[in-house]
């Protein structure tokens, strides 16, 4: 099965797989399959004329993660959320009525709505571009490299078993196929340490 | 405000009206039937249930408001083994075409009244079959805690029971009012049967008033607890609407209910119209209540995750 790996402690939040992901895909404004989210949090301590922080910010690169347990293929009514035989969940356009069911569903926010086909859309994790012996738009765009892509044991042999953070969800819920090397100050799955503090960008 | 669920507050609400009214009226049925003459009871309850086709049909309008591609609305059946949400497509039609047949072969008075009882408990079944599914559809999102609770089965059932009878009561009232300034003469027994109905939709309407003011108070302070996503979900409902909501359903429900309970053992000496008045009056504030409670639902919507 397909998935992603990402590092925490290499992506600075540029965005470039952002940007590359919607271009190549040439999605309208409000449609973003991949977003990276800010997680921050941490205060300052006043302390005679001293003031420390305890300040902290990381990024997380999330676009879908082809769940093994996929609730946007469970929920949808009309199969047009299905998944290929390498573990790539997609859209058959021709099936999807719209009704935006996986977007509730979903803990990624995955499965997007595209207002002009009146279809939902989502990453196919660049099929084409496979198929064509590239790495997806988003892998081959990241200046620091803290992106990677494969067969999930070929990742896991590479990058370990990776870590449940903060502000993902609980990954027994929906099993992603996402190797993830947490930052320095990564808070763990569930904290409420900190927040996300770009809401409106994902 | 998100208004763009109103379609959904809508559906959901009319739908799980009409199956509460179907259910009432089979109950009434059910119960006068040793009673009282078949001529009175059909002529109690046969115009009410031609109600309830046009609010399902107009209810499952209003749902497919929600698809942006209705061309190709007949894929939303494929995964009934899976999705809830196909599954309550399938009961909605289902219910409603069943209540069709049935409203069809007691107008024509086709069939004999056996075939037509089990055509009634065949549509009864099929409506709360539906309310389970469409309360499913919600419950399944384990994403969703403020839906993944025990609270949306219980809140959408109390819905259908709390509007289903006052929507029944109204209909009596509206339809004997109608029928007397027409100059039809008063049948006693018919005057009888409308009595005890009323009394029994208003004892249904009092618990299931009772209930809702039970549940809410102790599903929010459950979400609360639970922090999170379900904490975030119990700011946005705390509101002044949710205040609106709390007061019309105890004004709505409880006292309207004690006041028809009240007027209904002395209707012969009251007349009918300050009855109606009630009636109906608790009708609309208790659908204005449920309305609002509604849209509350969707306001919740806060999904775990990013």
């Amino acid at each position: 099965m397909l998935g992603f790996y990402f590092n925490q402690q290499q992506c600075t939040g540029c965005k470039a797989c952002q940007i590359a992901c919607k271009d190549k895909h040439d999605l309208p404004i409000g449609v973003n399959w991949r977003r990276v989210v800010e997680y921050s949090g941490g205060t300052w301590m006043h302390s005679g004329e001293t003031y420390t922080t305890s300040q902290f910010t990381y990024y997380t690169s999330i676009a879908c993660n082809h769940c093994e347990d996929p609730i946007c293929v469970k929920v949808c009514p009309t199969t047009a959320m299905t998944r290929r035989e390498d573990g790539t969940v997609y859209v058959e356009s021709s099936k999807c009525v719209g009704c935006r069911y996986c977007e509730w569903a979903c803990p990624y926010s995955a499965p997007q709505f595209n207002a002009t086909t009146g279809h939902m859309s989502k990453c196919d994790l660049c099929a084409d571009y496979r198929d064509a012996g590239q790495d997806p738009a988003c892998v081959s765009a990241c200046p620091s490299r803290a992106l990677d892509w494969g067969p999930m044991d070929e990742l896991k042999k590479k990058y370990g078993e990776g870590s449940q953070v903060a502000p993902l969800p609980n990954a027994s819920i929906t099993k992603p196929n996402l190797v993830v090397a947490p930052h320095r100050d990564a808070r763990p799955q569930g904290s409420t340490d900190g927040a996300i503090t770009n809401p409106k960008e994902i | 405000m998100d208004v763009g669920e109103i379609p959904m507050v809508l559906f959901t609400t009319i739908t799980q009206m009409s199956v509460g009214a179907f259910l009432v009226l089979g109950v009434i049925q059910t119960l006068a039937t040793p009673k009282f003459s078949a001529k009175v009871v059909d002529k109690v309850a046969d115009p009410a249930m031609y109600a309830i086709g046009p609010a399902m049909i107009a209810g499952l309008l209003v749902s497919m408001l929600h698809m942006h591609d209705p061309t190709h609305m007949f894929n939303v059946i494929r995964h009934f083994g899976s999705s809830w949400l196909s599954r309550e497509i399938v009961f909605g039609v289902g219910f409603a075409a069943m209540g069709f047949l049935f409203a069809l072969l007691q107008w024509r008075k086709i069939g004999t009244p056996r075939l037509r009882q089990v055509v009634a408990a065949v549509t009864a079944l099929l409506g709360v079959g539906l309310v389970i599914c469409m309360a499913m559809v919600y419950y399944s999102l384990t994403t969703v805690p403020a839906w993944n609770h025990s609270a949306t089965p219980i809140g959408f059932f109390l819905t259908a029971i709390i509007l289903g009878s006052l929507a029944v009561g109204s209909a009596f009232m509206l339809v004997t009012q109608w029928r007397r300034s027409k100059g039809e003469e008063a049948d006693p027994e018919l005057a009888r049967l409308i009595g005890y109905s009323l009394r029994g939709v208003a004892l249904a309407a009092i618990i299931a008033g009772a209930a809702g003011l039970v549940r809410l108070p102790l599903y929010l302070a459950d979400l609360a607890t639970k922090g999170g996503a379900a904490l975030e979900s119990a700011n946005l409902v705390t509101g002044p609407l949710l205040t609106f909501r709390l007061i019309t359903l105890a004004i709505g429900t409880a006292l309207m209910g004690l006041f028809i309970h009240f007027y209904a053992s002395r209707a012969n000496r009251t007349g009918m119209k300050p009855l109606t008045v009630v009636t109906v009056a608790a009708f609309v504030i208790a659908l204005a209540s449920e309305l609002a409670g509604r849209f509350l639902f969707y306001e919740a919507m806060v999904r775990v995750g990013i």
